[in-house]
């Protein structure tokens, strides 16, 4: 009876997933901010994780120092799709601060590309144009549902696109049709980001913001596919970073055997 | 780690070469300031002393000094969009600031098209600002290789160009001259060669980032003994290592190659990440750049046409797949870096292509990272962190 955990800080939440024998049995997501460092002990402890061995993955993932190691959330992405949906050839994740595009083969990475220079086309995106919008992330699917028509909003810079959806509130236009337009325009710069590494079906879609089926649904219009999202969308990336914890670990007892 | 006993040895020859420029102008040697795709050997031979502002821009850049420079000239109204270096540069002749103590004045300038346009632009307003004949070299752009067409142009303008430096203050450029000065080029040249060449060994005793530094004389001092005595000293110790087995990194576990100039503002910290993750840069495009075949002594001025309207930069995108791709094979690599940088589109132009034809042609796995060979507010050492971690992981190092 092996325990072992995966913990992903992310830049705006930190996930905890606990493993035992090839099974997640415990997870726990709590806010990253305003000290990741605490928001990772405090994931630990909620998760009842504490004292076992621990990958860390994530923006924070070297401010947990009691970590076994550490990887990028590429890999342990990979690792966890391959656990969750062993069939899936392409992962799109929208997290908080980047949004991703991996070409996966068992587990294991192929290609990917990255959006982490720009807010526009990543959950902190989404982020924004709630707030300004006054439409509460949970609420996205009853607003932009399919009977909506987009309006066009533009994807280059978050900034830009934040007086752009003031000028269409002051107009008068509503609020839902907007929200289509910025679901619709975070969707297609994640889809260009696709066509760098090339979008091959199945495609599995990762990340807080896959909760929302609005998200989901704009994401497969743009990428022009199906996307299937997994039970626990949020925890893949902190599941992969526990399996690939497990495999550290017994590497380790196979290595200290001989 | 072990320290090449060469990186000594290059602080000397570099501050040597840096007083030797400043004493010649002194005692009366004319001074040419020229492109590093510049045809060095004429005005060599004609007796000039070279200087080399892009070099002196990446030598600013290394000791962190290029941004304040580069606000120097963006304060004069140039687009902060526009080449680094050429900001940089600019802005040592503006405000007299320089690494190397105090710029020395050319006398003649010689530019050529062979690397990209920027160029052009940078050394007429160069040439404007201190009042000196600009002296430009049109190589047509390739498709495959030049043709006898291109090559009997650009040497037409290669003999005017020997008649003019000699006009200019200079010694009269004869086929005897310039043979010479040819051969020491090439002796130099093949040295280059072989020392890029030791890093193809399992596990690899020189990287990229080492060549990085120990191209500066390539570029800078081609054409004279001390640049041949430089990379003989500089092969011995590396073939030294070679056969003992040193490694550049310690216990390498991943060969990559890279594409375009480094990132200087970061080049220590780049370095130190490969360390960690025990990643080898076997190769590189830039500083191979520097190992051209095919340079003849018999007939100097057909041979130097040729060679200099050869230059990768001035191949299409196809051009870059193949070389590329052969260094891939070359060097034993899994993986491959390709900088798109912010101030050198005829570097970066069409990565992305470049990048899946390479990856289908040889099966290695591609990142691009975005960054700036020289402006440090370009450069997030984050975001390189960012791209290159998940990319080591994917073959199959760590850190």
């Amino acid at each position: 009876m092996t325990r072992v955990a995966g913990l992903d800080i992310g830049s705006t939440a930190t996930k905890c997933v606990m493993m035992e024998d090839g099974r997640v049995i415990a997870s726990v997501v709590v806010p990253s901010m305003p000290d990741m460092r605490v928001a990772a002990e405090r994931a630990l402890r909620e998760c009842g994780a504490e004292g076992i061995p621990v990958l860390t993955t994530g923006y924070g993932r070297a401010l947990y120092e009691a970590r076994l190691a550490q990887v990028s959330e590429i890999t342990a992405l990979a690792a966890g799709v391959g656990f969750v949906a062993p069939v899936a050839a392409t992962v799109v994740d929208i997290g908080g601060q980047d949004s991703k595009v991996v070409r996966v083969e068992a587990g294991k990475v192929v290609d990917f590309a990255m959006n982490d220079r720009c807010a526009a086309g990543t959950g902190r995106f989404l982020e924004v144009m709630s707030r300004v919008l006054h439409i509460p992330f949970e609420e996205f699917d009853a607003v932009a549902c399919d009977e909506v028509e987009p309006l066009p909003v533009t994807s280059t810079c978050t900034v830009f696109a934040e007086s752009e959806v003031v000028g269409l509130l002051s107009a008068r236009h509503p609020p839902a049709r907007i929200l289509k337009g910025v679901l619709t325009s975070v969707c297609g710069r994640v889809a260009s980001l696709g066509r760098q590494v090339g979008v091959k079906a199945p495609v599995v879609a990762t990340g807080g913001t896959m909760y929302s089926q609005a998200v989901v649904r704009a994401l497969s219009n743009a990428l022009g596919v199906p996307v299937a999202v997994p039970a626990a969308p949020q925890f893949v990336t902190a599941t992969g970073a526990a399996l690939l914890c497990a495999r550290r670990v017994a590497a380790d007892v196979a290595a200290a055997a001989v | 780690m072990i320290k090449l006993r060469a990186n000594k040895r290059l602080q000397t020859t570099i501050r040597n070469q840096v007083l030797w420029t400043r004493f010649g102008s002194k005692i009366g040697r004319p001074v040419a300031w020229v492109t590093s795709g510049s045809p060095v050997e004429i005005v060599l031979a004609a007796g000039f002393i070279p200087f080399y502002p892009e070099n002196h821009a990446a030598i600013c850049a290394a000791r962190g000094m290029s941004q304040d420079l580069a606000e120097q000239t963006e304060a004069e109204g140039y687009s902060r969009d526009l080449c680094s270096y050429f900001r940089v540069d600019v802005g040592s002749q503006i405000s007299g600031r320089t690494p190397l103590g105090h710029l020395v004045p050319p006398d003649v300038i010689l530019v050529s098209n062979n690397i990209c346009g920027t160029v052009q632009n940078w050394f007429r307003v160069t040439a404007e600002r201190f009042n000196v004949p600009l002296l430009f070299l049109d190589t047509p752009f390739n498709d495959a290789a030049p043709t006898e067409a291109d090559v009997a142009y650009v040497r037409e303008q290669l003999v005017h160009i020997a008649a003019e430096v000699a006009r200019l203050g200079g010694r009269r450029v004869t086929e005897d001259r310039l043979s010479k000065v040819v051969l020491r080029s090439r002796d130099a040249l093949e040295l280059w060669a072989e020392v890029l060449a030791m890093a193809a060994e399992r596990p690899a005793p020189f990287t990229s980032f080492d060549a990085f530094v120990h191209m500066a004389p390539i570029v800078s001092m081609r054409g004279t003994r001390r640049c041949i005595s430089y990379y003989r000293a500089l092969r011995d110790e590396v073939r030294e290592r070679m056969k003992a087995g040193i490694s550049s990194v310690p216990d390498e576990r991943a060969r990559v190659v890279w594409d375009n100039i480094a990132i200087w503002p970061v080049h220590k910290q780049l370095k130190k990440l490969f360390e960690q993750y025990h990643v080898s840069l076997v190769g590189d495009t830039y500083t191979s750049a520097w190992t051209v075949e095919h340079l003849e002594p018999e007939d100097p001025f057909t041979s130097l046409a040729k060679v200099y309207t050869d230059i990768i930069l001035n191949h299409g995108a196809a051009h870059r797949v193949k070389v590329l791709s052969n260094m891939v094979r070359k060097f034993d690599a899994t993986g491959f870096v390709l900088h798109s940088n912010r101030s050198c589109k005829r570097y970066s132009l069409g990565q992305f292509g470049v990048k899946t034809a390479v990856s289908s042609a040889t099966g290695a796995t591609g990142v691009v990272v975005e960054a700036d060979m020289a402006d440090p507010r370009s450069v997030s050492f984050e975001h390189l962190q960012q791209r290159l971690v998940p990319f080591f992981e994917t073959l199959g190092a760590s850190g």
